[in-house]
């Protein structure tokens, strides 16, 4: 979660100190610019192109301050009823009266979706295993046969199976055999025997 | 004001919404209204006068092009009370479409991708072709199966469930193939047709005409979404209604 940018933009000094150490809970290594008024913000954002705006919904009224945010992720603070422009994304809504897990919850929820879309960003070349797997797959071989022929288990070899669908974006079998063709993985010539 | 934290803010079409400014929001609904037999030309007249000189039913087009353009809004209750012949009808001639016109561009697209690709790649690429074709004829297979067994079976039960009575044929095709087994049944062609994209965007050789490849991934991600909007209908709207009717005439009739 290192990765995390998080502009917290609030006045109010408890709320903010509050939201500080609830992130930090949740990871020390999260990365928090505080601000307290709109004037530094422009700057602000462009100098640490934070992941996720945590605004106080009174600033919501700015539209200078609106144009400025509404590229970002935007976690909303403040009471029931206020209103909001279509311009903005507010992906998470977080009451001040709200309870500690509620608010805890919330924040968690926003991070782990974070950290999926960063892990599968990189990571996407297939492991010499799995290259091996995709190999035998394209053959015609049932799990079963890959799990004898490399002396795993059928349940390993599943799991193989899933992370080749996940990073590849291809799902069935003979989408499998064109990508190994094209990949020279295997030969034309070993498919058409 | 009070406002809910909607992510996409919904853009609801109602009746006076000119006809031309919903092509404007949302050009993919051109299909879908040409299913309902209204076709360009429509000047400055509304929703509404359209459906009034097409004869369209107002409330189940609204349904379906406010369904087709935003994912989140899907009144399935709504959509329930329709009767079966319409949403048949619909189905069916979306089917028409894919088979008529999308499959056949895709086709066209793919053969001249095909001659614009070097001697070297086209042996790889015939690999993808093939693999569409293989595709193409799941998903024909997979409309012939609905157009002459699912759709003459449902229009049936609802003629059942209207005159209210039934007689012994009928009986034992119920008990014979319920809605409930076409929907185990319903397999996914889905996951090819994402395979295929995924090859042509990820792992084809480039050719000599990289808008040819564009056209086809255009044209495959508009024929994901008409049949996921479609399967969405089928799945949500026609299944469960059919269950309904089947159970009140096994328990009634």
């Amino acid at each position: 979660m290192q990765n995390i940018v998080i502009l917290i933009i609030e006045k109010n000094f408890l709320i903010r100190k509050g939201l500080n150490c609830l992130i930090k809970e949740i990871d020390s290594q999260i990365n928090i610019i505080n601000t307290t008024t709109e004037n530094q913000i422009q700057n602000l954002l462009l100098e640490n192109r934070p992941d996720y705006i945590l605004i106080n919904s009174e600033f919501l009224n700015s539209s200078k301050l609106l144009s400025f945010i509404k590229n970002y992720n935007i976690i909303c603070i403040g009471n029931e009823s206020y209103s909001i422009s279509n311009e903005i994304t507010v992906i998470e809504h977080i009451n001040s009266n709200e309870s500690e897990e509620i608010i805890k919850e919330k924040i968690l929820q926003i991070f782990s979706k974070h950290i999926f879309a960063k892990d599968s960003e990189k990571n996407d070349e297939l492991s010499i295993r799995e290259m091996e797997i995709v190999k035998f797959v394209a053959l015609g071989c049932t799990n079963q046969e890959i799990a004898d022929k490399l002396f795993l288990s059928p349940h390993t070899v599943i799991t193989h199976r899933k992370n080749i669908t996940k990073k590849l974006g291809i799902k069935t079998v003979s989408g499998l055999t064109v990508f190994a063709i094209l990949n020279n993985i295997i030969s034309i010539d070993s498919v058409k025997q | 004001m009070k406002m809910n934290f909607i992510k996409n803010p919904l853009m609801i079409f109602r009746k006076n919404v000119k006809m031309a400014d919903l092509i404007h929001q949302n050009y993919l609904l051109l299909p879908v209204i040409n299913r309902f037999g209204i076709e360009l030309g429509f000047g400055d007249k509304t929703i509404e006068e359209i459906c009034n000189i097409q004869k369209v039913n107002i409330d189940f087009f609204l349904e379906i092009v406010n369904t087709f353009h935003d994912k989140n809004y899907f009144p399935e209750k709504h959509l329930q009370t329709f009767s079966i012949t319409e949403i048949v009808e619909y189905l069916k001639i979306t089917h028409e479409y894919f088979l008529s016109i999308k499959l056949c561009i895709l086709e066209k697209y793919i053969d001249e991708l095909f001659e614009n690709t070097i001697t070297e790649n086209r042996e790889k690429l015939l690999l993808v072709k093939n693999f569409y074709k293989n595709y193409k004829n799941e998903l024909i297979e997979h409309i012939d199966r609905e157009n002459n067994i699912v759709y003459p079976y449902v229009l049936e039960i609802e003629q059942i469930f209207k005159l209210n009575q039934i007689n012994e044929i009928q009986r034992n095709k119920i008990k014979e193939y319920s809605i409930k087994k076409y929907e185990n049944e319903h397999e996914n062609v889905e996951e090819k047709l994402f395979d295929l994209k995924n090859l042509i965007i990820k792992y084809l050789p480039p050719s000599k005409n990289t808008n040819i490849s564009n056209s086809i991934l255009f044209e495959l991600f508009e024929l994901e979404n008409d049949l996921n909007d479609h399967q969405r209908i089928e799945e949500k709207v026609l299944i469960p209604k059919v269950n309904a009717m089947e159970e009140f005439i096994i328990e009634n009739l």
